[in-house]
């Protein structure tokens, strides 16, 4: 506690003065009379009421609480506040990966990781702060703030899924969580084997090791290729337990069973299987028969793709450099016709414009428009330009494919349309540009490829190829694991995303504009859909599988070697300082009602 | 030091007055104690009137003339006109004895002067009146017990000594039994004479009791009750705590008007209860408030009370 004015304690001098008063008037009370035979004769006078019996140095003491608050009062008291040792912020850790869904015994690794942190929570003063943190491939915050059910509640929503658990990730995202000022502390509740992981880290760390040795069997890998009539499988199968296991695996297309193969594979030891099968089926899954502690990796899915090739037309008056670079990208059948000739290219996956463009961009799914002549009505093209050597700055998908534009001829001043964005620019001249035209994806060239040194160039064939699976690409990846991220590559900025599993059933419902979907839970066979003037479309087909080689073995490992002080040496944060004085004035002006009240008049 | 002329004023304002002055003096000397004929004295030089007859040259009575009679009492002219001696017999003036009883009990501490002080001054007035009669003086005090201040003394000479004796007493006992005094005092001086009691009563319970031991015609006794102002009027109102002046006992009161009206009910009660009882002994009772000027209030309050004349 600091004085503002220490000069205000000089009116304790009256403390004295009270004193003196009060024996005066101590003596004034108390009578002296001859004799109190005739005082008693009369009828015995009780108090009036109770005020009377209050001991006269009660008054004394009260009246020197008063004077003695208000000098302090005066003297402007500042306390800089009880809590010198501020207040905790704990940050929980929760490994997520799907190792930690393991049941063993009644309850799950992950169930018992979320007890635990809600008794960590639950024992928090009201003071400390609490962040949860999910430690999966990506961390991420679950929860953050005081320690009360809005935590508690954050934290019950935790789920074990997805390979990996990205610990370094994790303890950094925790430690920039941790707010300076408050004693700060880490907790991981991890059953080992998170990679990568910290060599130390900058706050207390306390390791919470759950699980123990269940055994776990699991397919790690599931691949599907299909070939012109059969299609290819292949299955890696790993007995991650002490007993050798003897199971049936079944294989099946759309729910019907292909294959049936007995397996028995050795302790601690896996397996391969690999099938060529004849069917027209769109997904194919790997069945474990039996339980054990982990059945979410006992089963696989997978996607089988369609066997077509994509059909590329080159609309160019001159075809000829664009033809063979197109040429040379696997998967594509390239059609050049002139422009004369250009009908409307229904169905085709990629139209490519090569020194002309329509009067309107055809109804295609993506459009590549190279060296776009000036004066057209769809793009704002100007005169060349020679920007020179200038260095190129590119974004995905192009990279540093270019160092500069020494090798681009022909670079016309291109207008960035409104719907695109730049992803290659040499000095502030844009090069490519990409965006969304009423559902389509189209590519904007602003260079010749065959006026400069580019086509002679091994970077042109591989830009082209970029740029062809940048437009052309599927909308969804084939097959993720459970809870992995992926990302939608449709132009689907004005539509609901929505994720439906094999039995119809409505997983997510996901808002327009999303295009990073954060996971699925459980493994299966999902299909996203995008809706488009109030028809749902399908964007594509995901198989999604818990099975993954750094999840499959479930014995729970010791803490990892980690760095780390003993002590937050954060320095504490001084409470913001309290005048006392209005509590003191207050305090006095109670004291001074009660003697009011208490004196009898 | 300039403070000490501070306090030495008020020391000397709150130093009691002397027992005597010239105003009282003056005073006194146009008074004397009223004593009964029947009251037994001495006709030595005494000037209090005598129930007795004796031979006397200024007479109011005859008798017949007995042996042993002195002659020069015979009255010549009656024996002339009847042939038979008598002798001429005439009252005599005697000496009585005066006993002030002076109360010294702590209560009498009490008032403003106190009445101890005023009980002094009456003494000493009482003691000069006696002296200068040429009355045999005694003055005692009592407490629980009888002590004796000054005395047996008679005539002006022994004035300075009783004053002395009178100032030198102290309020210093502790309870006080009038009773008990009375009866003590009448014990050790069975030939009666003028007892005046100087007391605040207050231990006045056996009062009844103490006047029986004194009879009359052999005593007459006066009785002047002491009061302070205090005694009359509660000092002050409020929330106060009584002390008792002489056990030390205390009782805290709240004393509003009801309670310092039923106050004065009680003390007018108890009053004519003494009354009562001194009227019923023979008994002169005299109320004298302790702040009364004694030449210009109690004397004159007296003669009207016919103690002193």
């Amino acid at each position: 506690m600091n004085l503002l004015l220490p000069l205000g304690l000089l009116a304790l001098a009256s403390v004295p003065l009270i004193i003196v008063i009060h024996l005066l008037r101590e003596r004034r009370r108390r009578l002296v009379v001859a004799s109190l035979a005739l005082w008693r004769r009369i009828a015995p006078p009780q108090p009036r009421d109770r005020r009377v019996r209050w001991p006269r140095w009660w008054r004394l003491l009260l009246h020197l609480l008063i004077a003695g608050a208000l000098a302090l009062a005066l003297a402007q008291p500042v306390f800089a506040g009880w809590n010198l040792v501020p207040a905790r912020h704990l940050a929980i850790v929760i490994d997520t990966s799907a190792s930690m869904a393991a049941r063993e015994g009644t309850t799950s690794r992950i169930a018992e990781a979320r007890r635990r942190a809600a008794e960590l929570v639950r024992a928090s003063g009201g003071a400390d702060r609490v962040t949860v943190i999910a430690a999966g491939a990506v961390p991420r915050i679950v929860a953050e703030g005081d320690a009360g059910d809005g935590v508690l509640a954050a934290l019950a929503t935790v789920e074990a899924g997805g390979a990996g658990c990205d610990l370094a990730a994790a303890l950094a995202l925790a430690e920039a969580a941790l707010t300076a000022g408050f004693t700060r502390e880490i907790v991981v509740f991890s059953d080992g084997g998170a990679t990568p992981v910290p060599r130390r880290v900058g706050v207390p760390l306390r390791w919470e090791a759950v699980g123990g040795d269940p055994g776990n069997r699991a397919i790690t890998h599931f691949a599907v290729r299909r070939g012109p009539a059969e299609v290819a499988v292949f299955a890696h199968i790993v007995n991650d337990d002490d007993r050798p296991l003897a199971t049936v695996a079944r294989l099946t297309a759309d729910g019907v069973t292909l294959r049936r193969e007995n397996l028995g594979i050795a302790p601690r030891s896996a397996t391969d299987l690999v099938w060529t099968v004849r069917t027209a089926a769109t997904t194919l899954s790997l069945i474990l028969d039996g339980a054990d502690a982990l059945p979410a990796d006992d089963v696989a899915y997978a996607r089988i793709g369609t066997p077509a090739a994509l059909e590329v037309v080159l609309v160019s008056p001159r075809p000829e450099v664009m033809l063979r670079a197109l040429a040379s990208v696997p998967g594509l059948t390239v059609r050049a016709v002139a422009p004369a000739d250009a009908a409307p290219p229904a169905g085709s996956a990629l139209v490519v414009y090569d020194g002309w463009l329509p009067a309107a961009w055809p109804d295609v799914g993506a459009i590549l428009a190279v060296n776009p002549p000036a004066g057209g009505t769809l793009l704002g093209v100007g005169a060349g330009v020679a920007p020179g050597a200038a260095p190129v700055t590119a974004a995905e998908p192009f990279g540093d494919i270019l160092a500069n534009s020494a090798d681009l001829g022909g670079i016309v001043a291109l207008e960035v349309p409104p719907w695109a964005d730049v992803l290659m620019r040499a000095d502030d001249h844009p090069l490519i540009v990409r965006g969304s035209v009423d559902g389509r994806t189209v590519m904007v060239w602003a260079f010749d490829p065959a006026a400069g040194a580019l086509a002679t160039r091994l970077a042109f064939p591989i830009l082209v190829g970029r740029a062809v699976r940048a437009l052309v690409a599927r909308a969804t990846p084939d097959q993720v694991g459970v809870a992995e991220p992926f990302v939608i590559t449709a132009s689907v900025a004005d539509a609901g995303i929505r994720i439906v599993d094999a039995d119809a059933r409505v997983v997510a419902a996901l808002p327009a504009g999303t295009r990073t979907i954060d996971g699925i839970a459980a493994p299966g066979i999902y299909h996203i859909e995008a809706q488009f003037g109030g028809t749902w479309l399908a964007l594509g087909t995901v198989a999604v599988n818990a099975g993954d080689p750094r999840e499959a073995r479930l014995v729970a490992l010791p803490a990892p070697d980690i760095a780390a002080p003993e002590r937050d040496v954060a320095a504490p944060v001084r409470p913001q300082p309290q005048a006392w004085w209005p509590w003191l004035v207050g305090l006095a002006l109670a004291a001074l009602l009660v003697d009011w009240w208490r004196v009898p008049r | 030091m300039w403070f000490k002329s501070i306090f030495g004023r008020k020391a000397r304002a709150d130093a009691p007055a002397p027992l005597f002055d010239e105003a009282l003096l003056r005073r006194l000397d146009r008074v004397s104690l009223l004593a009964p004929r029947r009251l037994r004295g001495r006709s030595i030089v005494g000037e209090h009137p005598s129930a007795r007859l004796v031979p006397t040259s200024i007479f109011d009575d005859h008798r017949r003339y007995s042996p042993g009679d002195d002659i020069r009492s015979i009255d010549w002219n009656a024996y002339a006109h009847q042939n038979v001696l008598y002798v001429k017999l005439g009252e005599i003036e005697q000496d009585i004895n005066v006993h002030l009883l002076c109360d010294r009990s702590r209560s009498m501490g009490t008032g403003q002067p106190t009445k101890h002080h005023a009980a002094q001054r009456l003494t000493a007035a009482l003691g000069y009146l006696a002296l200068t009669r040429h009355d045999r003086l005694r003055i005692s005090a009592f407490d629980e017990s009888v002590h004796s201040v000054f005395g047996p003394a008679q005539g002006k000479a022994r004035l300075v000594e009783m004053v002395r004796s009178v100032e030198a007493l102290a309020s210093a006992g502790g309870r006080s039994s009038l009773g008990d005094a009375l009866a003590r005092l009448a014990a050790r001086h069975r030939d009666g004479g003028l007892l005046v009691v100087l007391s605040d009563l207050l231990s006045s319970d056996d009062l009844a009791a103490g006047l029986r031991a004194l009879p009359l015609p052999t005593w007459r006794v006066v009785v002047i009750h002491l009061l302070a102002p205090d005694d009359l009027e509660p000092a002050a109102l409020g929330s106060v705590e009584l002390e008792d002046s002489e056990q030390g006992e205390r009782l805290a009161l709240v004393i509003d008007d009801d309670a310092a009206a039923a106050y004065r009910r009680a003390f007018a009660r108890w009053q004519r209860q003494i009354t009562t009882t001194c009227a019923a002994r023979g008994a002169t009772y005299a109320r004298v408030m302790s702040d009364w000027p004694i030449e210009r209030q109690v004397v004159p309050y007296l003669r009207a009370r016919q103690v002193l004349g």
